[in-house]
């Protein structure tokens, strides 16, 4: 066989494992046909068709295998931008530092947990399993260039430089928690997760509500300033009441959850699935609270008259009326208290498992017992069964250069249909 | 009803080369050496055959020495319906017909995966 043929059963070969399952026997028909053809031109002619087919069947896997990672590629472009950038303070501002060394870790964290997941629990669970990667990531990015943003405001004031080195102990911590977020993630939407899609669908949605509710009632991560009686009692009234909903929200999505779980058939640990539910709220809420709290807090220096707005409305330290030598202060001010979200992000989880628990055990209510499910235990520990190959290629044959599949398929119809 | 489905010109010689030996499994390369079907052409038509339940494929038994296994396709009891009717009321390829038919029903590659 030619070298060139042989490059092309290579290509081929790496282009049938692309292929979903159903398309990826007529690629390896194709390969394995081609050691039938004649050597030379035929031979290659041959596996030309096979390359056409392959690209034809691939068409619409491949346009989505590129484009997920060139618009990871492209969010991750910006974000690097935005840590890299000298200003303001230069490389004298050791927060430049800092943000570029947070971003290359981000990076190689982002880049790697995909690929540790994979391996572990398998690819991204369907169209959904990618939507929700695709939007966890854009959050996760748009966070670390808010802070990047943030830190470079707040760090370059003469009155934090004796805060500077608190910036290189925080920054672990930071990418510890993004990238348990990010694993988090990934593993909930992988191939093998336990945790059900509806648990991931219920309190993702209830997480959203809670973090806008929380950035409505209190941009910034402050009550506004409200003057008058009527109206502050009005506002406290609804604070109090957006309160309630929030550390509500983890015990709703835990019980829709259980009670979701319950009716499915077979049925799943119903109260485990609402727990996931709850902690899935948690974090929602607290990546959502801290990436628009944070953005907002990172657009204040650069626009005056949100300054002033906020200066005038929002916060502890309200300073409406202030003269404008007064508002880089708020600003600052605020810059510094951005550093708290990163407890938020730490604790709202935690809160959110630990207020879904007994909602959760409460609507999963006494187990079922089936087929498998002996007496209180079961096999509920069991991992689900692994999913059919998942587009690996299968390993070349040893007996000749063109490989064959390892295993026969399925014939589509049993034995044969046709009497001779 | 599969009778009344239209293959295009290259669809018929590929139920053709089938029908020759209607109860035999056929390999991808001797169709191809039967019609004169490149491969790029023929699969897709097999792949598109196949979706339609007229064609059945099965790879073969056992690992012969030196070489792969082969995908191997038979015309299903459908199949062999659909194509005897269509090979009845096949007309005489003339030119303007065969440029009719190579915009026909075949043309694109099922992409649904095989039941």
């Amino acid at each position: 066989m030619t070298g060139l043929a042989r490059m092309a059963a290579a290509l081929l070969r790496r282009m049938a494992a692309l292929l979903p399952a159903g398309q990826r026997e007529w690629a390896e028909a194709a390969l394995a046909e081609a050691a039938q053809v004649p050597a030379g031109p035929r031979r290659l002619a041959w596996l030309a068709g096979g390359l056409w087919l392959a690209v034809r069947e691939s068409r619409q896997e491949l346009t989505l295998r590129a484009a997920r990672p060139l618009a990871f590629a492209a969010a991750a472009s910006v974000t690097a931008w935005a840590a890299w950038r000298g200003q303001p303070g230069g490389l004298a501002d050791p927060a430049v530092a800092v943000n570029r060394a947070d971003m290359v870790a981000m990076t190689v964290i982002l880049t790697g947990l995909p690929w540790l997941v994979r391996r572990r629990r398998g690819p991204a669970r369907g169209r959904a399993g990618q939507a929700w990667r695709a939007a966890g990531y854009a959050v996760i990015l748009g966070l670390i260039a808010a802070k990047d943003l943030v830190e470079r405001y707040a760090y370059a004031a003469p009155g934090m430089r004796w805060a500077q080195p608190l910036l290189w102990i925080g920054e672990p911590v930071f990418l510890l928690v993004m990238a348990g977020y990010a694993g988090m993630l990934l593993t909930m939407t992988s191939r093998r997760s336990r945790t059900p899609p509806a648990s991931l669908a219920i309190g993702a949605g209830a997480g959203a509500a809670a973090g806008v509710l929380a950035c409505v009632l209190g941009p910034l991560g402050a009550p506004f300033h409200i003057f008058g009686a009527g109206p502050a009692i009005r506002y406290d009234a609804a604070l109090a009441a957006g309160a309630f909903l929030a550390l509500a929200a983890p015990a709703a999505a835990a019980a829709a959850a259980a009670r979701h779980s319950r009716r499915r058939e077979p049925a799943t640990d119903a109260a485990p699935a609402g727990v996931a539910a709850g902690a899935i709220t948690g974090a929602a809420a607290a990546l959502l609270t801290a990436a628009t709290s944070t953005w907002m807090i990172a657009a204040l220096p650069g626009h005056p008259r949100l300054l002033r707005w906020a200066a005038a409305h929002v916060g502890y330290y309200s300073i409406g009326g202030a003269p404008p030598h007064g508002l880089p202060d708020f600003a600052a001010g605020y810059s510094s208290y951005a550093a708290g979200y990163l407890l938020v992000l730490l604790l709202f989880p935690l809160l959110g498992t630990g207020l879904a628990a007994w909602p959760a055990l409460l609507a999963a209510g006494p187990r079922r017992p089936g087929p498998g499910r002996p007496g209180r235990g079961g096999p509920s520990e069991q991992p689900p069964p692994a999913p059919p190959d998942a587009g690996r290629s299968r390993p070349p044959s040893p007996q000749h250069d063109l490989p064959g599949p390892a295993e026969p398929a399925a014939p589509r119809e049993a034995g044969d249909l046709i009497p001779a | 009803m599969t009778g009344r489905r239209r293959f295009s010109p290259q669809a018929l010689a590929v139920l053709a080369a089938l029908c020759a030996a209607p109860g035999a499994w056929h390999h991808g390369y001797g169709i191809a050496r039967d019609t004169g079907l490149s491969s790029g052409t023929l699969y897709p038509i097999l792949i598109r055959l196949a979706d339609r339940g007229l064609v059945a494929a099965r790879w073969e038994d056992g690992q012969p020495a030196g070489r792969p296994r082969r995908h191997q396709y038979q015309l299903t009891p459908e199949g062999l319906a659909a194509a005897r009717a269509a090979l009845a009321g096949r007309p005489a390829p003339g030119p303007a017909r065969a440029a009719r038919h190579r915009a026909g029903p075949v043309g694109r590659p099922g992409l649904q995966e095989p039941s």
